[in-house]
């Protein structure tokens, strides 16, 4: 398949995966939309990047395999360079890993899939479960919503299909690694999770990639439905390499008393371009995001939050923390809209940004829209640097300079730390480790 | 000419002691910019629809606003103005020298179906300068506010101190608030803040100051102007006596 976008590629590549036709034609109107629409003039700087000039699908050589010991090596070795020890892996409750663009390695254990649980790739969803992902797919977040919302409707693949019954708990995190393997491919995977009344759910998703030389793009959708007392915790570490454009759309929507909770950890690459959202749709729907950003040299972190209150007694949070470094940029950009009729809404936002350098930049551009009388809104930001006496303290202990820097920083991430399965806790801070190696200022 | 078109400029020049000044009320003017010189403390009061202070080296600036939605809760007193039915209110500090420090604080007191639209830019040129911008609105009717703020902090303009905040009480159900308050920190020596909120009175506190024996409208009445004490307090002397006081307890009375 060649590089490029046109009507043809995207019926190709609906063809090679022998989906039905209203799937194509979805694809097709996408498209149609993604040409139309203007690149956004807002956020962070997109000139450089050229959607026209990039490999819109890959088919994987290797089939899909189904146990560990056909998982190839390479991937294996990956795993290991993460930090995650093989038991751990297995014992986790299923292991997706996105290889080029198919998922590869899916393994859901026996109860989980006795119980009634689909946790399996996107195509696959469509294929075997027409009707559930037709009633879902593309509702909350249509194709018109925004350019790259187009541009993954039209050429999608890849992602991963959730489906939790009412009543069901997992309570060991799903997981599903993504990864970027070929030079200029973009990766437009779409994932889709159903929580049913009184379920809950934790999906994890981690992203690291190789670094390559041409400019690469990332381009997800996601869309969680948490239905009547569900719950629904989506978790994100994402360290692309330093040229990727990560440009994700992320919408949640909360029924009555559901709650949904975002956690996001953007590390690398070179421009990220993402609002995880949730929408709280009925009386007692709760939604907490919580996110961190560290922007290196050439790197642009544009990211935030969006709650919307749509039902009384509805409650939020968001916790954003950034951290620039070496030039780079981070920016927060949030909304927090309430509308009439929600009374009793209550919302709070928290912004805090260290810049380690004096030639970074942080920016916060939150918008707090209040429409009811009832609610109680506070937003807050702060931005700080590293304090020398709190390295002097650390250092006349016995600590060198960056050991002293790596751990205040990794104080002020804690709180986002807290909130990862264990194994990712212990990722992020071997990464502020390795990121502050030689920042000494 | 149109009224907006207009610009007056003023200079207060440096080594002042302390000049209180208002700015020009019967003036046919939209646009004021103030230069004030190094070393020089002031105060400036009063309101236009965009207006720019540009601050040297050691100057201490504070300004001042009152803004009232209705012309019977205006007295014409100092720093007190009428709103038309819409209005913008553009206020930019620019300071350019090093240790220039500006406080801003205004008050906004919104009924009807008046709206009004408030922006703000608190650009740090130079190092050891500070900031502090203060805004609150208590909003009834069907007022509108929107607030945009942008702190700008640029590069070596280290040791710089900003803050920023806006809060907003709404009393009645169809009033509407919408805050922006961004920030751009272009060095990393700095000491940033901002905040925003906007609420509505607190219905335990209302019940308790009724228990105690006082009316709907007089337990509003004081929390409104508990909500807007503090600034009030910091408003200059000459306007912080009784009868400034006089005047919010009447616009407190009509708005609420």
């Amino acid at each position: 398949m060649k590089k490029g976008l046109n009507e043809q590629i995207v019926t190709e590549i609906s063809e090679k995966k022998n989906e039905p036709g209203w799937m194509t034609d979805f694809r097709l109107q996408a498209l149609a939309i993604f040409q139309k629409m203007a690149m956004p003039i807002w956020g962070a700087d997109l000139s450089q990047l050229d959607p026209y000039d990039i490999l819109y699908y890959l088919k994987p050589f290797e089939k899909t395999e189904h146990s560990w010991d056909d998982v190839p090596t390479n991937i294996k070795n990956t795993f290991e360079k993460l930090g995650i020890p093989q038991a751990e892996q297995k014992f986790l409750a299923g292991v997706g890993a996105q290889f080029e663009s198919e998922l590869i390695y899916k393994s859901l254990q026996k109860k989980w899939a006795d119980c009634g649980v689909l946790f399996t790739d996107m195509s696959t969803g469509l294929r075997d479960y027409p009707e559930l992902f037709k009633k879902y797919f593309a509702t909350l977040i249509p194709a018109h919503d925004n350019k790259f919302a187009a541009l993954n409707s039209a050429v999608w693949s890849g992602g991963s299909f959730v489906y939790v019954p009412a009543g069901v708990h997992i309570d060991m995190p799903l997981q599903a690694y993504f990864r970027i393997n070929s030079m200029s491919m973009g990766q437009f995977e779409r994932t889709l999770i159903i929580a049913e009344p009184g379920s809950s759910v934790h999906y994890v998703e981690g992203c690291s990639a190789p670094a390559y030389t041409k400019n690469s793009l990332h381009s997800a959708v996601v869309e969680l439905f948490a239905l009547r007392d569900a719950h629904i915790r989506y978790t994100t570490i994402q360290n692309w390499s330093n040229n990727v454009y990560n440009l994700v759309t992320k919408r949640a929507i909360a029924y009555k008393n559901a709650k949904v909770e975002w956690v996001d950890g953007n590390f690398g690459s070179k421009v990220t371009m993402k609002y995880p959202a949730i929408i709280l749709k009925e009386p007692g729907a709760k939604g907490h995001i919580i996110s961190v950003a560290v922007a290196g040299a050439g790197q642009h972190q544009d990211a935030g939050g969006k709650v919307i209150h749509l039902a009384p007694d509805t409650t939020s949070n968001v916790l954003a923390k950034s951290i620039s470094k070496a030039g780079g940029r981070s920016s927060y950009r949030g909304l927090l809209k309430v509308i009439k009729g929600a009374h009793g809404a209550v919302s709070r936002v928290n912004c805090d940004a260290l810049l380690l350098d004096d030639i970074s930049r942080t920016d916060t551009y939150p918008t707090v829209d209040v429409q009811e009388q009832q609610s109680d809104i506070g937003h807050e930001a702060s931005v700080s640097k590293i304090s020398d006496e709190q390295v002097f303290y650390l250092m006349s202990r016995g600590l060198s300079q960056s050991a002293a820097r790596a751990m205040i920083v990794n104080g002020f991430i804690d709180a986002f730390v807290k909130e990862l399965p264990m194994e990712y806790a212990v990722e992020i801070n071997r990464l502020i480790a390795m990121e502050m190696e030689g920042s000494i200022g | 000419m149109d009224k907006l078109d207009k610009k007056i400029i003023i200079s207060i020049p440096a080594g002042q002691a302390l000049v209180v000044q208002q700015v020009p009320q019967d003036s046919d003017a939209g646009e004021f910019e103030y230069h004030i010189g190094e070393n020089t403390r002031c105060t400036i009061t009063g309101y236009g629809s965009k207006i720019t202070f540009y601050c040297a080296q050691n100057s201490d600036l504070t300004y001042c606003m009152i803004i009232a939605s209705d012309p019977s809760i205006n007295s014409g007193r100092t720093g007190e103005g009428v709103l038309q039915s819409s209005y913008t209110h553009d206020i930019k500090v620019v300071l350019q020298g090093a240790r220039a420090r500006a406080r801003i604080r205004g008050l906004y007191l919104m009924c009807n179906q008046k709206k009004l639209m408030i922006r703000s830019r608190q650009e740090h040129q130079a190092p050891d300068t500070q900031s502090d911008l203060v805004l609150k609105g208590v909003l009834a009717g069907q007022s509108q506010v929107t607030y945009e703020g942008m702190v700008y902090i640029a590069p070596g303009a280290r040791r710089s101190r900003a803050n920023q905040q806006n809060k907003n009480i709404l009393l009645s159900s169809r009033a509407y608030a919408r805050s922006i308050p961004s920030f751009e920190v272009l060095t990393n020596d700095v000491i940033c803040t901002h905040g925003s909120a906007v609420g509505q009175l607190d219905p335990a506190q209302l019940f308790y100051l009724q228990a105690r024996g006082l009316d709907l409208r007089g337990a509003k009445g004081l929390l409104v102007k508990g909500f807007i004490a503090d600034i009030l307090d910091d408003m200059p002397d000459i306007n912080c006596d009784e009868l400034l006081s006089g005047i919010v307890d009447k616009i407190v009375d009509k708005i609420v």
